[in-house]
């Protein structure tokens, strides 16, 4: 029982950045775990994806070419990844917390009796055992997962919780026949997110959202000049649309739109409900700007103004010369 | 044929809340319950094959495994359209994982035998996003996870799916049934229930059953099957982000700055 | 099944159904004081319930007061941050704990009386003199015990609070760096000597803040209109000063623009010169401005860009006939500003009753004027949205109402309960209903009733004293 086992992740020929997240989590439990750290890459032709994977503290690749496994497959990822596990029996297996991850990680848990944990951001060893942290009740609790009585133990990442690693390494290659196993379900295609036109929260990647904050229909238009002239998409809390003081499709929410691409999002005037929350909690810059100190947003929020909006609105105007 | 459901009563944490003396969990006097939002998904998932298919052909089961609070969640899912509800009562399960509790769900889905079971993707307090997965892996049938289209007639071998993956990119794929997908939200419009068939519902019976009724036995019931263990709940340490102080025009001025730091 | 109207028999028939949320809004109402501890008992029976009714915003204050007695700190704590709590509950639950949270939910409520602000102010951590600070209730007494070791943040703060006297601002002028003097001359209660210096200060910045000030005289406000700097000429025009039309003439600056363009008393040349103006928000703001003459709003309502449209649309002057060609416009979003007013031409809005689209069929759904008819098929609208706009009609009619209260979603149920038109008869018999907030919504539309019909007997005996 040693070693980390690092299962690559790709798609359409390309490694996802998430592998090299998992890769530098491995980096600093190699130490106290013991053992080499493997990265297994499953493909039709893994050839290519050899040199990304090679970075790091990766001792050793070790590539199954199959035929069936030309895109991503549950069942055969399955049985390669089991029959890998019980021929190394590491200590650690570790994969991205990704959709192809749910699908997988579930079944070789289980098979193979692993200790188990998803969507972990903190990873600790404590007297040779793993200890993993992750987040409960929608981020409002973290909690320490311990797995007695497992020597081993698969754990899928949290993205963006691990540093990358992209330091290139020299390990072993070794090409391994593994598994049998056959696909239960058939790729057909691929289908690209679609372009998105007109008034596009989806697609915006710096939103100015206001909220109910805004007081009355007068002062809506200065917002949407502000916006134009911050370079921003102005989005608004549900009241402000049922109002009819902006469009729906500016809604932000659970029965709004979602600000997929959103990297900078400014809220004015909206107190965090869970439904607004929805659209746009998971955007890493939030700035909230709330008279209430005690607003939920600002638990979420990265940046906080507790200040008056339509004060904040107005000076912004001046500093940019908007006017 | 059947389409086995299993939702969750999830919890939503009030603002402020307290933990439980153990430290392991909170203090459910803090905790507003109800159906797993993912879950409502894929009940209409299976309510629309079930419209679609011959008058009488499909039957909607859903199953809950909680204590006898969690009856509303089903009472709710039979609303919205399911035909009949169980619920296996979590006595002995304190210690259970999401693992432990797909055993449940695995060994009443073999003996409802249905043609297709459908979870939500994930729950929305934990969002571990095991359950689903982990009935499939026990039961070995087929699976996906995340579907965000199905197309699936009750007796054809196989089922047309989409599944979502990162950044909005969707793979078609074929799937072997019977079955185990998960659903994403979005996939359909939830119905909100009607008034009546709230009251309907209310008027249906709930089969109450235990982890051994079901037929597992001892070495799989709660923490002996389980893969994992709650060690300890805490809140962490959330500084709430930088709270700008100052004028409005000094805190403008910092905006501005973060405004092109970040967009670059 | 009736709705009692009496209190006396409403209080029973709530305490007999046994449902708290029901049950509510009975507490400490006129009329049902008899069963108060009944009340009390079904209302505290469940600590889940406790907890969430103690942050409940809407709670009856008389409630909250009562729960104040229980023991457990998360509730007491989530009374003092209740908007609804009052300042005698407050009061008691100041002299009953004294932790930094508590004292600092205190020192920011709304109904903190005075003599408490005054007490916190006295010896207050950074927390709490920061929540005093943004506490508009907060007396210039304590403010004044502030000052003493304020840094240069919370002198600004202090500057800007609405009870800043003009002792204070002075004070604060006196020792006060930019940032603070920028604050205190836009405070209404600065000294004007102090205000008119600072409309000649070298500092742009003290000018601009001094020509927000809302009380600055007509004659320093005309020399700011001449100011050299935009920033300050376009800060000078934003308030209107009643009665006194400034000379506006045209400028070359965009900023100064936008803001002429909002000012009621613009000339008329300069008007029509700002509806041909190539900046579009010179041309929005103008469009809403509603001192302008017709003939500009028609101009502006057929104006290339929607937006434009939009705000002329808006407009409260915008004349009929612009009102109804704008009804007929290509852009949703523009045929859906005229869509909820209630001037607009009948026929016009007979036209937009059919629509579908969704910005369009809520401003129908919100319009007094909309047929029943319209409103009812609205009712059963595929967006909630839409369906709630009908709830939030002062006109909507009974029959339409009705309708909602077999909504599928529980806020428009709870709208439709709370509605006037709505027979409480009706109401009553949504008692049952599925949701917390809908069963809440019944209570109090039935305890509302009770209560005026209690009211109206007891006036009535007092016209008609019996022998
Ligand atoms: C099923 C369902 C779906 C929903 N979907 C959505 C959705 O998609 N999107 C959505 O947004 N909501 C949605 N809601 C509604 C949601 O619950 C909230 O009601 C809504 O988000 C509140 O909007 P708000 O924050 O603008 O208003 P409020 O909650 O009223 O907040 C206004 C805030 O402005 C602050 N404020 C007031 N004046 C000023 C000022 N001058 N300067 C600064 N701050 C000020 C106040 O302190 C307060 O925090 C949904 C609700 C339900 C039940």
């Amino acid at each position: 029982m040693s070693g980390i086992l690092i299962l690559a992740e790709h798609r359409r020929g390309t490694l996802r950045d998430a592998t090299l997240e998992a890769i530098g989590a491995a980096g600093t439990l190699k130490a106290a775990l013991g053992g080499p750290v493997t990265v297994l890459v499953i493909a039709a032709d893994p050839a290519p994806l050899v040199a990304a994977v090679s970075v790091g503290a990766v001792d050793e690749v070790i590539t199954v070419a199959r035929p069936d496994a030309a895109t991503y497959e549950p069942h055969v990822y399955e049985a390669v990844l089991r029959a890998v596990i019980a021929q190394r029996s590491p200590s650690l297996v570790l994969m991205p917390h990704s959709v192809d991850s749910f699908s997988l990680a579930p079944a070789v848990a289980i098979g193979e009796g692993l200790g188990f944990a998803t969507d972990v951001f903190g990873v600790a060893v404590e007297d040779g055992q793993v200890v993993a942290t992750r987040a409960g009740y929608n981020e409002k609790v973290f909690v320490e997962i311990d797995f007695p009585g497992r020597s081993g133990v698969l754990l899928t990442l949290r993205g963006g919780a691990f540093a990358p690693e992209t330091a290139a390494a020299s390990p072993t290659v070794s090409a391994l026949d593994a598994g049998a196993g056959a696909a239960r379900s058939k790729h057909l295609d691929w289908r690209d997110p679609p372009a998105s036109g007109g008034i596009d929260i989806p697609g915006s990647p710096f939103i100015l959202s206001i909220g109910r904050g805004v007081g009355d229909e007068a002062n809506v238009a200065q917002f949407l000049e502000l916006a134009e002239g911050l370079g921003a998409t102005l989005g608004c809390s549900r009241p402000i649309a049922d109002n009819g003081w902006l469009p729906k499709a500016r809604q932000v929410g659970q029965s709004g739109q979602l600000a997929a691409k959103c990297n900078l999002y400014i809220a004015m005037g909206i107190s965090g409900s869970v439904q607004h929350q929805w659209g746009m909690k998971h955007v890493e810059n939030i700035v909230a700007i709330n008279k209430d100190p005690e607003a939920s947003i600002f638990t979420i929020a990265r940046y906080g103004i507790v200040g008056d909006m339509l004060e904040i609105a107005e000076e912004l105007r001046k500093q940019k010369g908007i006017q | 044929m059947k389409i086995l459901v299993p939702v969750k009563r999830v919890a939503s944490l009030d603002d402020e809340f307290e933990l439980n003396d153990d430290g392991r969990d909170v203090d459910p006097d803090f905790c507003e319950f109800d159906l797993n939002e993912f879950d409502e998904y894929a009940l209409e998932a299976a309510v629309q094959i079930k419209e679609a298919a011959p008058e009488g052909s499909v039957e909607v089961v859903v199953l809950t495994i909680g204590p006898d609070d969690a009856d509303d969640v089903l009472r709710k899912a039979l609303a919205k359209g399911a035909d009949r509800a169980i619920r296996v009562d979590d006595a002995g399960l304190e210690e259970a994982d999401r693992v432990a509790i797909a055993r449940v769900i695995a060994k009443v889905a073999e003996n409802e035998e249905p043609g297709l079971v459908l979870c939500g993707a994930q729950s929305a307090d934990q969002g571990n996003a095991q359950t689903g997965m982990s009935v499939a892996a026990l039961l070995g049938w087929a699976r996906t996870a995340v579907v965000s289209k199905l197309d699936f007639t009750p007796g054809a071998a196989t089922a047309q799916v989409e599944r979502e993956l990162e950044g909005g990119l969707v793979e078609r794929i074929e799937v072997e049934t019977p079955a185990v997908l998960t659903i994403q939200l979005g996939i359909n419009t939830p119905r909100y229930a009607s008034l009546r068939s709230i009251k309907q519902a209310n008027a249906k019976p709930i089969e109450c059953l235990t982890p051994h009724d079901v037929g597992l036995a001892d070495a799989e019931i709660g923490g002996a099957g389980a893969l994992s263990r709650v060690r300890r709940v805490f809140v962490p340490e959330r500084g709430r982000g930088e709270i700008i102080a100052g004028t409005p025009s000094q805190q403008v001025a910092r905006l501005l700055e973060i405004i092109s730091e970040v967009n670059g | 099944m009736r709705a009692p109207a009496n209190m006396a028999a409403l209080t029973g028939a709530l305490i007999a159904r046994g449902d708290a949320y029901l049950a509510l809004p009975a507490y400490g109402a006129e009329g049902a004081e008899w069963a108060q501890a009944a009340l009390a008992r079904l209302l505290l029976s469940n600590a889940r319930l406790k907890l969430v009714f103690a942050a409940l915003p809407f709670a009856p204050p008389a409630f909250l007061a009562l729960l104040a007695g229980e023991d457990r700190p998360a509730i007491l704590q989530r009374i003092v941050r209740n908007p609804a709590t009052s300042g005698a509950t407050l009061l008691r639950l100041a002299r009953q704990m004294d932790d930094a949270e508590t004292r600092k939910a205190l020192a920011a409520h709304a109904h903190t009386p005075a003599v408490a602000l005054i007490g916190l102010a006295m010896h207050a951590d950074a927390a709490v003199r920061a929540a005093l600070l943004r506490n508009a209730g907060t007396p210039a007494v304590a403010l004044h015990a502030l000052l003493d070791h304020a840094d240069a943040a919370e002198r600004a703060a202090l500057a800007r609070h609405p009870q800043a006297d003009a002792d204070l601002l002075r004070t604060l002028l006196a020792g006060g760096d930019a940032v603070v003097r920028a604050e205190a001359v836009a405070h209404p209660h600065c000294p004007l000597t102090q205000v008119a210096d600072a409309c000649v200060d070298a500092d742009a910045a003290i000018r601009r803040r001094a020509a927000s000030n809302p009380v600055l005289p007509p004659s320093l406000r005309q020399a700011l209109m001449g100011d050299p700097d935009p920033a300050v000429r376009a800060e000078a025009l934003r308030l209107h000063a009643e009665g006194q039309e400034p000379a506006l003439t045209d400028d070359g600056d965009v900023r100064v623009r936008r803001a002429q363009a909002r000012h009621v008393a613009l000339p008329e040349d300069l008007a029509e010169a700002l509806s041909r103006d190539g900046d579009v928000w010179v041309r929005v703001w103008l469009a809403r401005n509603p001192a302008l003459p017709a003939g500009l709003i028609q101009q502006l309502g057929g104006d290339a860009e929607a937006r434009v449209r939009h705000a002329a649309g808006r407009n409260p002057a915008c004349p009929a006939d612009v009102l109804a060609t704008l009804a007929r416009d290509g852009d949703e979003w523009v045929r859906a500003a005229v869509a909820c007013r209630p001037d607009l031409p009948v026929e016009a809005l007979r036209a937009l009753e059919q629509e579908d689209a969704v910005d369009v069929a809520s401003a129908v759904a919100r319009n007094p004027q909309a047929r029943d008819a319209a409103l009812r098929r609205l009712t059963r609208h595929g967006q909630a949205d839409v369906r709630r706009a009908v709830a939030l009609n002062p006109d909507a009619p009974a029959t339409a109402l009705r309708l909602l209260l077999d909504d599928p979603y529980p806020l428009n149920r709870a709208f439709a309960v709370r509605h006037p038109n709505l027979p409480v008869a009706d109401a009553w018999g949504s008692a049952d209903d599925d949701a917390p907030q809908v069963r809440f919504a019944v209570g109090k539309r039935a305890v509302t009733h009770a209560a005026a019909a209690g009211r109206a007997a007891r006036r009535h005996l007092e016209t008609f004293p019996q022998p």
